[in-house]
C-alpha cells in the first residue's frame, strides 16, 4: 500500500502540477508540508455536480483527481433525449471542457472507485490501487429504480438513465414496434418522446392519476397528456402494471385491471435511488442519500457528498440546479472561502416536456389536499395554457404553468423569496392570466439582478452582468465564466440577447443645465422651509423697508399674482403632451428645462411674497404643499439629470426609471395646489 | 383609462373642496378657524370665530373693516378726545399726511392676525411710528432733542389717541400735587342722587312679601338671601326677575333669568359688561354661523359666554369651564356687592397683580374701612380701579351713577386710569411714575415707583422758562 502511494506521488504529481507551481494560497494553507506531498482532492463521479466541484477546485489551483466510472467523457444527461431523438450529435452531449487552462486536474474515465479507506485516507479503485486524498467528494449520483415487477429481468426491459441506456435504446428503437414506458414522471415522458420520435408506437403507464405527479396538478397533467396524444403517445394514468410477460423476451404487459398490452419493449422509469453503497461501506451516515450538512460535509470532516447521492435536511434533490448549488457550497468549504451555506433548494422544473413548456416550482405536490394553502388558477384550453399560483398566508410559495408565460422569471424570483402577493394580483391572474400590471420585461437586459437566467445552473442576471463587466464579450466567455447555458442550452438566446447590445444609458438633453436649476430649486426650497422668517423692520425710519414686501397689501397682491402667473407657466408643461400644437414649440427636453427654471424662480419669488413666513392654517397648508411640491420637483429634476449615471452605475438593470417615483410624487402633490390656492386668494378678498 | 379616472377624481375632489370652502366662508361655523391667517390679538381672540364682527361685509375691503372697528370702539375714541381723529385725515388739506400714514383707517396701524408685527396696544407699526410725522419735534420742544421715537408712547408720556391725562396743560395744572392727597376718598363711592331729582316710589320688601308661587320657592335660603339684598330693599320682588313678562304672560316663570333680564334695570352696567373682556362674547350681533342650512351642517349659533379657559392671563386651575355671566360674580338672590368687588375677582384671576392684592396698601385701606378706622369710601378694592363708578346724565337730565362693567375701559393704555381713578387720592407725578412701572404693578403697588417719568419735570422747566421770559419782558 505504501509503495503504491509513493508510486502515485511519483507518477501523478509531476503530471498534474506541471508548469504551474503551487499557488501562494494553497502554500499558505498547507504550511507544514511541501505541495508535492499533499494528496489531492478526489472527486468520485463526473456527473454535473462532481464535474463542477472538480472544475471549481481546479480554478483555485487546488489539485484534483476526478474519477468517472462511465466509459464516456463526462456528458450532459439532459441532452440524452435529444440525442435519442437524433436532434443533437454525440459531441453536443459531451460536457464542454471548462477547466482552467493551467489547472491541476486529472480525470480518469472508466475508473470506478470501489471503496474508501478512511483510516489510511485513501480511495481504492477497481484495480486495487490506492489513491490518497486530502479531501474526498462523493458525487456518485443515482441509478434507476426498477420495481420488483414479475418479468422485469426479461430481455427487452430497459431503463433510461445514462449513456449506456441510451445507446441500447437507440439500437432497440429501430426494431421496436410498440414500446411501453412504465412511469409518467419526467424521465418517463422524455423516454417516451425519444422512442416515439423514432416512429415507435409508445404507451406511457402511470399509476397515479396524472402525468408528472410530482410537478403538476391534475389539470396540468391532463394538458400534458393531451399534448402527448397529439404526438401520438398514448398516456394511461391510474394504471398499475401487474407483470411483464413473455417467453424469454418481452411480449406483453399485463395490467392489474386484467388488460393486456402487447409490446416488444418496456422502459422502466420508476424513479431513482442514490448510489450510496460506497459511503455506507465506509461507515458514513446515510439515509435515503448520504447525509450531509450545510457545507455538504458528511460525518467525516474530510469527506463530502454532492448531487443526487447527497441527502440534505431529509431531501435528495434529483435536478441539476440544486446539485450545482451544492457543488458551490462544497468547494467554498474545501477552499476555506467565505461562501454561502447550502440551505436546501427550491428546485424549479422548467422544461420542454414532449414539446410543451412545463413550469413547476415550490410546494405543488399536495396542494389540493392542504387546507392551509390557497391557489388561484387560470387556463386557456384552446391555447393550451394553464397557470396556477399557490399561496400560503399571502405569500406565494409555488406555481405550476403549462405553456408560455412571460412573467415566469419574475414569478420564479417571487417564489424563491416567498414574496407577498396582493389580492388584486391574484384577481388579475384569475381574470387575465397575468400577475403583474402591464407587460413583463421583455428583454433579459431589463431583468432584475436576482432573476435567474439559466435555470439549470442557477446563474442570475446579476452574475452575468458581473461577468460582462469583468470583460466577457462572447457566449463562450460567459459560459466559461459562469457556466450558464452549459447544460440544456435553452437560455442561450437570452445570453445572446444580453451580449448583443449592451446599451448604455444616455443622458437626457440639457441634463447639465437641468441639474443646475433643479439643484438651485432644491436648495431654495430647503432654505425657504428651514431658514427662520425674515425679521420685520423695527423702525419706520429705516431707509429700506424690505418687510413692506410682506406687509403692504398692494405689494402682496402684485407679488402674489406674479407668482400665480409663474405657476401657470410652470404647469403648462403638462400641455405639451396633451395638445399637439405645443409640441411644435420645441422638444420635451427644452420644455423640461424651462419648467425647472420657472420652478426655481417660483421658489425665489415665494421669498418676495412671504419672506420665509410659512403662514398658519390654510396658508400654512398651501405653503407646505407648495414647498413639498417644489422639493420633489427639484428632486425629480436632479434624478432625471443624473439618471444615465445611475443606470450605468448603481441602478443598472432597474426595472423602472429612477425618475419615475419623484416625478409621480411631484405630480401627486400638485393635486391640492389649485384648491388651496383658490381658497387662499378667495379668503384674502372675502375677509 | 387610468389617467381618465385620475383626472375625474381630481376635478371632482377639487370642485367639492371648492364648494365646501365657499360654503364655510358664507355660512360660517367652527371650520372657519382654518381661514385664520395668524394668532389673533388678545383684545379680539375671544370673538375671533365671530368673523363678521370685524369683517362686516363679504368682499367689503378696508371700509368694511373700518365699520367693524368703529362699531365697538367709536364711542370710546370720541370720549377719549382722540388726538388723531379720523376727521383730521379725511380733510383734503392733509392729503400729504395721509400719504405718509393713512390714519383714516384703523387697520393702517392696527392689523389683526399679524403676531409677527403686533406690538403693545395691538399696534402693528414699528414702535417709532411717531417719527413718520413728528421728526421735527425738537424744534419746538428742545427737551425732546435726541429722544428716540420708540419712547414717545412707551414711557408714560404720550398716546396716539387718548392723552387726557398726559397733555401739557393737565400736567402743568397738577404738577405740584403731593403723592397722597389730603382727603383720601374714592370719588362717587358715597354718591346719592341730588335731592331735587325725582325718585321712583319704592317700598322696601321683607321675606314675607316674596311673591313667588309656593311650588317655585325652592330652598329657603333663596328667599332669605333675597330679603337681605338690595333688590328687596328697592322693592324688586321675585317676580321682578323670574316673571319678566308678567303683564303679558302671567303664568310664565323663568327658572334662571339671564343677563337680558338684568339689563332691563341695569342697562348701563349690562352694556358696559359686553364692552369688556368679561362679556364681549355676549354682545348682540355676534354669530359663529348664521344660517340653518345644508341639512343641519350649519346652524344659527352665537358665541357661548366667556370662560377662564379662553383667557391668556393666568387663571385659577379649577374654574376653566366656568361661564362668565352676571351671577358668576354677583351670585343669584344675594347680590352681594362686597363679594363682587374682591373675592369674585380672586376666584378666577391668578396673576401676580391679583395675588399681591391682599398684601397691598390698597387692601389695608379696605380692612381699615371694614374695622371702622376709616370712613366709608376709603377702601380701594379691585373694582374701585377696574370697574369705577361713572356719573352719567340721561336724556331727561337725570343724574345717575353707575359702575362700568368694562374692566378693560381704563387699561388701554393704563394712563387712562389716571383721571378716572387714581387722581382721587394720588398726585399726578406719583401716578404717572407708578403706572409706568410694570414691576410695581405686579406687586400691586406695594412699594415706591422705581423710575421717574420726566415729562412733568420738563413741564416745570417750561413753566420756569416762561416765567423768566415774562419777567424779562
Amino acid at each position: 500500500m505504501f509503495d503504491t502511494m509513493r508510486a502515485f506521488t511519483r507518477a501523478k504529481a509531476p503530471a498534474t502540477a506541471v508548469d504551474n507551481g503551487p499557488s501562494a494560497d494553497s502554500a499558505a494553507r498547507l504550511d507544514t508540508a511541501s505541495p508535492s506531498d499533499i494528496p489531492p482532492t478526489l472527486v468520485i463521479g463526473a456527473g454535473p455536480a462532481g464535474l463542477r466541484v472538480a472544475e471549481e477546485l481546479s480554478r483555485a489551483a487546488a489539485p484534483v483527481v476526478l474519477f468517472n466510472a462511465e466509459r464516456w467523457h463526462p456528458y450532459n444527461r439532459i441532452k440524452l433525449t435529444p440525442f435519442l431523438t437524433g436532434e443533437v450529435q454525440i459531441g453536443q452531449v459531451y460536457q464542454p471542457q471548462n477547466a482552467a487552462t493551467d489547472a491541476c486536474i486529472s480525470r480518469y474515465d472508466g475508473l470506478r472507485i470501489r471503496e474508501i479507506d478512511r483510516e489510511n485516507r485513501v480511495a481504492v479503485d477497481d484495480y486495487g490501487r490506492a489513491w490518497p486524498f486530502s479531501r474526498l467528494v462523493i458525487a456518485t449520483g443515482s441509478r434507476p429504480h426498477v420495481p420488483d415487477i414479475p418479468g422485469c429481468t426479461l430481455d427487452g426491459v430497459y431503463t433510461f438513465r445514462n449513456f449506456d441506456d441510451v445507446e441500447r435504446l437507440v439500437a432497440r428503437s429501430y426494431r421496436s414496434t410498440r414500446t411501453v414506458v412504465i412511469g409518467g414522471g419526467l424521465l418517463g415522458l422524455e423516454a417516451a418522446r425519444g422512442m416515439s420520435s423514432k416512429g415507435v408506437e409508445t404507451w406511457v403507464l402511470e399509476h397515479e392519476s396524472r402525468l408528472l405527479p410530482r410537478q403538476l396538478d391534475q389539470a396540468a397533467g391532463d394538458l400534458v397528456a393531451a399534448g402527448m396524444e397529439r404526438l401520438g403517445i398514448t398516456a394511461r394514468t391510474l394504471t398499475r402494471v401487474q407483470a411483464i410477460e413473455g417467453n424469454g423476451r418481452v411480449e406483453r404487459v399485463a395490467l392489474s385491471s386484467g388488460e393486456v398490452i402487447p409490446c416488444d419493449t418496456v422502459i422502466v422509469c420508476a424513479g431513482v435511488r442514490a448510489n450510496l453503497e460506497i459511503a455506507r461501506n465506509a461507515g458514513l451516515a446515510v439515509g435515503r442519500g448520504i447525509t450531509v450538512d450545510a457545507h455538504m460535509k458528511t460525518d467525516d470532516p474530510d469527506i463530502y457528498a454532492v448531487g443526487e447521492c447527497a441527502e440534505f435536511d431529509g431531501h435528495c434533490y434529483g435536478l441539476v440546479g440544486p446539485g450545482l448549488e451544492q457543488a458551490q457550497a462544497c468547494v467554498d468549504h474545501i477552499l476555506g472561502r467565505k461562501g454561502t451555506d447550502y440551505a436546501g433548494s427550491l428546485p424549479a422544473t422548467r422544461l420542454k416536456v414532449v414539446g410543451i413548456d412545463v413550469f413547476s416550482m415550490g410546494e405543488v405536490e399536495q396542494v389540493d389536499g392542504d387546507t392551509r394553502l390557497n391557489s388561484v388558477s387560470w387556463s386557456d384550453p384552446a391555447a393550451g395554457l394553464y397557470r396556477r399560483v399557490i399561496v400560503r398566508r399571502g405569500r406565494v410559495i409555488g406555481a405550476i404553468a403549462i405553456g408560455k408565460w412571460a412573467e415566469i422569471n419574475q414569478l420564479q424570483q417571487m417564489i424563491k423569496i416567498q414574496a407577498r402577493i396582493t389580492p388584486w394580483q391574484l384577481r388579475r391572474l384569475r381574470t387575465t392570466g397575468l400577475l403583474m400590471k402591464g407587460e413583463a420585461p421583455q428583454s433579459v437586459r431589463d431583468w432584475a439582478d436576482a432573476a435567474t437566467v439559466c435555470n439549470c445552473t442557477g446563474v442570475t442576471r446579476g452574475m452575468l452582468g458581473q461577468a460582462m463587466a469583468a470583460g466577457c464579450t462572447t457566449l463562450g466567455d460567459l459560459q466559461r465564466a459562469t457556466c450558464a447555458s452549459t447544460v440544456c442550452g435553452t437560455c442561450q438566446p437570452l445570453l445572446q440577447d444580453l451580449l448583443g447590445s449592451e446599451a448604455k444609458a444616455e443622458p437626457v438633453g440639457w441634463s447639465k443645465s437641468l441639474l443646475v436649476f433643479s439643484g438651485l430649486a432644491a436648495l431654495l426650497a430647503l432654505i425657504t422651509a428651514f431658514v427662520p422668517a425674515w425679521p420685520y423692520s423695527e423702525s419706520v425710519q429705516d431707509k429700506l423697508r424690505v418687510d413692506l414686501l410682506w406687509i403692504d397689501p398692494l405689494i402682496k397682491q402684485i407679488t402674489g399674482f406674479t407668482l400665480l402667473g409663474f405657476m401657470v407657466i410652470a404647469a403648462v408643461i403638462g400641455l405639451r403632451k396633451r395638445i399637439k400644437m405645443f409640441a411644435r414649440l420645441g422638444g420635451y427636453n427644452g420644455w423640461r428645462l424651462v419648467h425647472g427654471i420657472v420652478g426655481a424662480l417660483l421658489i425665489a419669488g415665494l421669498f418676495v411674497h412671504t419672506g420665509f413666513h410659512l403662514g398658519d392654517n390654510l396658508n400654512g397648508w398651501l405653503m407646505g404643499a407648495f414647498l413639498a411640491l417644489s422639493a420633489l420637483g427639484a428632486l425629480a429634476g436632479i434624478v432625471t439629470a443624473v439618471e444615465h449615471r445611475l443606470l450605468n452605475g448603481p441602478l443598472k438593470g432597474a426595472k423602472t426609471a429612477p425618475r419615475a417615483v419623484p416625478t409621480w410624487a411631484h405630480i401627486l402633490l400638485l393635486w391640492p395646489i389649485p384648491l388651496l390656492l383658490a381658497a387662499h386668494v378667495a379668503t384674502v378678498y372675502f375677509y | 383609462m387610468r389617467n381618465k379616472i385620475l383626472w375625474l377624481v381630481w376635478v371632482t375632489v377639487t370642485l367639492a373642496g371648492g364648494f365646501a370652502v365657499a360654503a364655510v366662508m358664507y355660512y360660517g361655523g367652527d371650520l372657519r378657524s382654518v381661514f385664520l391667517i395668524g394668532k389673533t390679538t388678545s383684545g379680539h381672540h375671544q370673538i375671533e370665530m365671530a368673523c363678521d364682527a370685524c369683517h362686516t361685509d363679504m368682499f367689503g375691503g378696508i371700509d368694511a373693516l373700518q365699520k367693524g372697528c368703529v362699531t365697538c370702539h367709536g364711542d370710546e375714541l370720541k370720549a377719549a378726545n382722540d388726538s388723531h381723529p379720523r376727521s383730521k385725515f379725511i380733510d383734503p388739506r392733509n392729503a400729504d399726511r395721509v400719504a405718509v400714514l393713512d390714519a383714516r383707517y384703523c387697520v393702517t396701524c392696527h392689523r389683526e392676525h399679524q403676531p409677527g408685527i403686533t406690538n403693545a396696544m395691538a399696534v402693528t407699526l414699528p414702535t417709532d411710528y411717531c417719527a413718520l410725522c413728528h421728526q421735527d419735534v425738537a424744534k419746538n420742544r428742545p427737551s425732546h432733542e435726541g429722544l428716540a421715537f420708540d419712547t414717545c408712547a412707551s414711557s408714560g408720556c404720550h398716546n396716539f389717541h387718548d392723552n387726557r391725562a398726559l397733555y401739557e396743560d393737565f400736567l402743568e395744572k397738577r404738577h405740584a400735587e403731593p403723592d397722597f392727597k389730603e382727603v383720601l376718598l374714592v370719588a362717587l363711592s358715597n354718591w346719592v342722587p341730588p335731592a331735587d331729582q325725582p325718585k321712583p316710589e319704592r317700598k322696601a320688601l321683607a321675606a314675607l312679601d316674596a311673591d313667588a308661587p309656593a311650588d317655585r320657592r325652592g330652598v329657603l335660603k333663596h328667599t332669605a338671601d333675597w330679603a337681605l339684598s338690595g333688590h328687596a330693599a328697592a322693592g324688586v320682588n321675585c317676580s321682578g326677575c323670574h316673571q319678566p313678562r308678567k303683564r303679558t304672560r302671567p303664568d310664565e316663570w323663568v327658572e334662571a333669568p339671564d343677563a337680558k333680564v338684568c339689563a332691563t334695570c341695569h342697562t348701563a352696567e349690562a352694556k358696559t359688561f359686553t364692552e369688556g373682556k368679561h362679556g364681549m362674547r355676549q354682545r348682540d350681533g355676534l354669530w359663529v354661523s348664521r344660517k340653518d342650512d345644508f341639512l343641519g351642517l350649519f346652524e344659527d349659533k352665537g358665541l357661548p359666554p366667556m370662560t377662564p379657559a379662553l383667557a391668556r392671563i393666568p387663571m385659577q386651575d379649577n374654574v376653566h369651564a366656568t361661564e362668565l355671566t352676571c351671577n358668576t360674580c354677583h351670585g343669584a338672590h344675594k347680590y352681594d356687592v362686597k363679594f363682587a368687588q374682591i373675592e369674585a375677582c380672586e376666584s378666577c384671576h391668578a396673576d401676580d397683580h391679583t395675588k399681591a392684592f391682599r398684601m397691598s396698601p390698597h387692601n389695608s385701606l379696605v380692612d381699615r374701612e371694614a374695622s371702622g378706622d376709616l370712613p366709608k369710601g376709603s377702601g380701594v378694592t379691585c373694582a374701585t380701579c377696574h370697574m369705577p363708578k361713572h356719573l352719567v346724565r340721561d336724556d331727561y337730565g337725570t343724574e345717575q351713577a353707575f359702575v362700568t362693567h368694562n374692566q378693560n375701559d381704563n387699561l388701554r393704555p393704563n394712563e387712562k386710569m389716571i383721571r378716572a381713578v387714581c387722581a382721587d387720592c394720588h398726585g399726578l407725578r406719583f401716578t404717572i411714575d407708578a403706572l409706568a412701572d410694570p414691576a410695581l404693578i405686579k406687586k400691586n403697588f406695594k412699594g415706591k415707583p422705581a423710575h421717574h417719568v420726566e415729562s412733568i419735570d420738563w413741564v416745570e422747566n417750561r413753566m420756569r422758562e416762561r416765567a423768566r421770559r415774562q419777567q424779562q419782558q
